[in-house]
């Protein structure tokens, strides 16, 4: 019996399973939407899922670019960029030698682009926007048009961001405060600093109004049958993260609020008294009468958004692995529930540890320890969630398919980035790692290592449903190989520097600090790593746009799996997703191998019990 | 829960156990013998390698256990033809286990550390350490470091006061007490042979010790890019936080010398030290109105104004409408 003919024998449900906002069915199968309703101003969640993913990639690799000229400086200082880059550079900036202003804007720029462009829109806007409406059975988003409007929220953030690249002052105006943006060199940057903080606020606004709508349509669409906890871990993460950006994501946007005004209407929320301001344009104004405000204050408004932003950037990713890993281990996810609740308790301690970002800035040292203390116990869901993992792969049947392997790798490099934590955690320790590699290696074991790698096996995984077609595996293989080694040797010797003493955010360290000059030839071992993953990712994306026209046909359920948007939901999907009627969920997410099964070893969540048979427990 | 279950809970269990005995073993033994970090100059890195190192154990032994469980896994359950995965869904009493192993360590390293924060960030030199008490005030700026002594009437904000840019000399074995401010933007002070760090904040005045204990001049030789050793006579300052774009310049060097030569630098007599070309430079301190007199008039004016709001209360503008009218005053 194939997967979509049980859903459509399953009991009907048509006359009360419509949501509220879609009461049209397969109306629109009837009339195809124009070019511009179907691909631009597109109200269905898996166009504006597509949306999401096609615009992230191609920013990856703007923020890529910007990261290869940092490493370049690094590893070769004071000599020009060679090769396309370079001469990309001096088109655009008219210098391919890095100085102050492009080292700093380019990586001030770097971590904004993969921060808000490419990380948040990837896991959370696309396959946030894809998966939830087809995984827990619902025609659509609960607001079909907010959901529009939060893809097209990004546009006016992509166009300041660039902009703010390319102001008539050049470098020396583009936003060059770090992805952090502290007063008062926030305060006193140049004009591109403003458009920054904008673009930030609507990059804010599109994440509010998409966290909004999965909250909603979590909440009152589940489809006929699907308990909170029948729901596959993505559509969990999915929606405690949301709960996540809906509290966070103000804060952020009124601290970028205040900054501006700070910048432009001569308040002083974050500048105290008895500056001296202009220093570095050698103006050398004194501004003793000016001021009141308080700079720490601002680290706390912004790190109150960012540090939960951080779990924003990777418990989606921590969802799409689970799924990924049951599918390919044959087996259920070992611990389902505590996988929850550890995700919950990430989720909550998240609120309470963004001090540990500012042991150093001039806090309280008593409140620094509450911190620590916060910061140690939020490694602890982490370890739950890895050993779960672990567990699910004991006694299973692995396939070595190209999303498990990223999976896979997730697993392995976000247990790197969970441990290299506890050495920040530890505030004596913190000391002197604070502001070196060490925490440049930790945050991209979590966000490449951990974000990025499941977002690869997320994209791989449900490429086939999205376009009907398979990536190509051949591809896939070496991707993964080339990503994972050419990964590791960028940045696992990043810890090495970084508790070498290595600080980070320096143009040229070697120059004044002869301790950092021994470090130079790590330093231009990790610009090759560099530059061989940024041409890695070149073979993704070749592939992905490749595999959308020319990729092998994908069957209905290619992997085997149990959720609906496999077993129900037919490809390509329609708009409304499903047939006439909604499909039934009878049991959880996992049941691979199950007896129940007979000879098959999965057991779709759609599919009835045969008659007589006790209710599932699951 | 089956006996393979318990075995194999208690061969997961047998190895953190193992590795955080062997680690408390090792913590006190030697200081750094990856050379992980630069070398220990004070007295607290000291303690703060021991700690790094307890954690380096610990996450060296659970890195290689949960590593090798998984690639031990991928080999062992890979798919075989006709072999069917086990259907289970979790087993609590293993789970509780792997739940309360890590939330112990994690307590016991957290509580473990607190004394040693607690000592190092304590505004005031803590109680128990002894040794010759030397204030100084740190200013930083884009992108210098000033340091200022009390001169020979022991007080800040006086005529006597002594100040130079770029030298910061302390006597060795004592403990320098300093108060660090900004006058413009974030920067870090960040004394990596001593793994210590605390930001320079604009508008707080924040309270720091540090204890020396080995002559800067007695600094073990460093590998340069090309593997040359180099020998340097004093440890780095380094500004650990981004502050514009010449960042990356804003470095200070630490002087640790005998308590003879520093109670002569501190009168404002010369002392010699290398100049990394073979020879010597003399560094000496500064009256501190002579910055006025070079011609640096705002950055010295907004200095004394922060001395004004420190020793002599609030700013007095009288202009701002809420100012005291002339005659009310006092």
């Amino acid at each position: 019996m194939s997967a979509p003919s049980a859903a459509l024998q399953s009991h009907d449900h048509g006359a009360h399973d419509h949501g509220t906002a879609h009461d049209h069915g397969t109306a629109h199968e009837h009339h195809e939407p124009g070019f511009f309703r179907k691909y631009i101003w597109s109200h269905d969640h898996k166009m504006i899922g597509k949306q999401f993913l096609v615009t992230s990639l191609l920013w990856l690799f703007v923020g890529g670019g910007l990261a290869l000229i940092v490493r370049w400086q690094l590893g070769w200082p004071g000599e020009p960029i060679p090769g396309p880059l370079g001469a990309l550079v001096k088109a655009l900036w008219g210098t391919d030698l890095v100085d102050g202003n492009l080292y700093n804007m380019a990586f001030t720029m770097h971590a904004s682009v993969m921060i808000f462009f490419v990380i948040i829109p990837m896991l959370v806007g696309a396959f946030g926007n894809f998966c939830i409406p087809l995984l827990i059975g619902a025609r659509d988003m609960a607001f079909p048009f907010l959901n529009a409007l939060s893809y097209w929220f990004m546009w006016p953030a992509f166009i300041l961001l660039t902009w703010s690249m390319f102001l008539p002052g050049g470098t020396g105006d583009a936003p060059a405060a770090g992805w952090t943006s502290y007063p008062p060199l926030s305060a006193i940057a140049g004009d591109g600093q403003s458009l920054w903080s904008l673009g930030v606020f609507f990059a804010g606004g599109s994440s509010i109004m998409g966290a909004i709508n999965y909250i909603t349509t979590i909440v009152t669409m589940r489809g006929p049958g699907m308990k909170f906890f029948r729901m596959p871990l993505t559509v969990w993460a999915i929606f405690i993260t949301s709960v996540l950006t809906f509290l966070a994501t103000p804060v952020v946007g009124s601290a970028q609020i205040l900054l501006t005004m700070d910048r432009l209407f001569g308040s002083s929320f974050f500048i105290p008294t008895g500056l001296l301001e202009g220093n570095a344009l050698g103006v050398g104004k004194h501004t003793a009468h000016g001021g009141g405000g308080s700079v720490v204050l601002y680290q706390h408004l912004f790190w109150f958004y960012s540090h939960p932003a951080v779990y924003i950037m990777i418990l989606p990713a921590m969802g799409f692995v689970s799924d990924v890993l049951a599918v390919f281990s044959r087996k259920p996810i070992f611990g389902y529930r505590p996988m929850v609740y550890s995700i919950s308790g990430i989720a909550g301690l998240g609120f309470i540890v963004w001090g540990h970002h500012m042991f150093q800035a001039g806090m309280n040292p008593a409140l620094g320890m509450t911190f620590m203390l916060s910061t140690m116990m939020i490694a602890l869901p982490s370890a739950i969630k890895t050993f779960n993992w672990l567990a699910t792969l004991w006694r299973g049947s692995i396939r070595f398919t190209v999303p498990m392997c990223f999976a896979l790798a997730f697993v392995s490099m976000f247990v790197i980035g969970g441990l290299s934590g506890i050495y920040m955690a530890s505030t004596p320790t913190d000391m002197h790692i604070h502001d070196t590699y060490f925490i440049v290696a930790h945050i991209h074991y979590v966000l490449f290592g951990g974000s990025l790698m499941g977002a690869f096996a997320a994209t791989y995984y449900w490429f086939p449903k999205m376009f009907g077609r398979h990536m190509n595996y051949g591809l896939g293989y070496l991707h993964f190989f080339l990503s994972l080694a050419s990964f590791n040797l960028t940045f696992w010797l990043m810890h090495v520097v970084g508790l070498g003493g290595m600080h980070r955010r320096t143009q040229n360290p070697y120059d004044k600090y002869v301790y950092i000059d021994g470090m130079l030839p790590a330093n231009r071992i990790m610009t090759i790593g560099a530059i061989v993953l940024g041409f890695t990712q070149l073979i993704f994306l070749f592939n992905f746009f490749r595999s959308m026209y020319r990729g092998k046909k994908a069957s209905q359920n290619p992997w085997d799996a149990n959720t609906l948007e496999w077993t129900a939901a037919p490809t390509p999907t329609p708009h409304g997703n499903f047939g006439p009627s909604l499909p039934v969920t009878h049991r959880g997410p996992y049941e691979y191998s199950s007896p129940e099964a007979g000879g098959r070893d999965w057991l779709p969540q759609n599919e009835a019990p045969p008659e007589g048979a006790p209710a599932a427990a699951h | 829960m089956s006996p393979s279950i318990r075995t194999r809970a208690a061969r997961l269990l047998a190895l953190p156990a193992l590795l955080a005995a062997a680690s408390l073993l090792t913590a006190g033994c030697s200081g750094d013998p990856l050379h992980l970090m630069p070398e220990a100059a004070s007295h607290e890195a000291h303690q703060v390698d021991e700690l790094t190192y307890l954690i380096v154990w610990l996450t060296i032994g659970t890195f290689v256990l949960v590593q090798a469980v998984l690639l031990w896994f991928l080999w062992a359950y890979r798919a075989k033809p006709g072999v069917r995965a086990s259907h289970t869904h979790g087993n609590h009493a293993v789970e509780m286990v792997w739940t309360i192993t890590p939330a112990a360590i994690l307590v016991f390293l957290a509580v473990y550390q607190m004394g040693l924060w607690s000592k190092m960030k304590s505004t005031e030199v803590p109680q128990g350490i002894e040794g010759r008490k030397v204030p100084v005030q740190i200013m930083a700026r884009q992108f210098e470091w000033y340091f200022r002594y009390p001169g020979a009437d022991g007080q800040f904000a006086t005529a006597d006061d002594l100040v130079r840019q770029g030298d910061l000399v302390v006597p060795v074995n004592a403990v320098c007490h300093a108060e660090l401010r900004s006058l413009d933007v974030i920067h870090s002070f960040y004394l990596p042979h001593f793994r210590f760090k605390q930001d320079a904040v604009p508008g707080l005045q924040t309270k720091l010790w540090f204890r020396p204990v080995k002559l800067s001049a007695d600094r073990e030789p460093v590998k340069d890019r090309l593997g040359r050793l180099v020998k340097l006579d004093y440890w780095d300052i380094v500004c650990a936080e981004l502050c514009g774009n010449s960042h990356t310049y804003m470095a200070a060097r630490l002087y640790v010398v005998s308590d003879a030569d520093f109670d002569r630098y501190a009168k404002g007599e010369a002392i010699q030290v290398d100049d990394q070309k073979g020879g010597k430079r003399a560094i000496q301190l500064a009256k501190w109105d002579a910055g006025a007199k070079r011609g640096e008039g705002a950055f010295w004016t907004a200095w004394s104004h922060q001395d004004d709001q420190t020793v002599k209360g609030p700013p007095k503008n009288p202009k701002h409408p809420f100012a005291a009218k002339a005659g009310e005053e006092e």
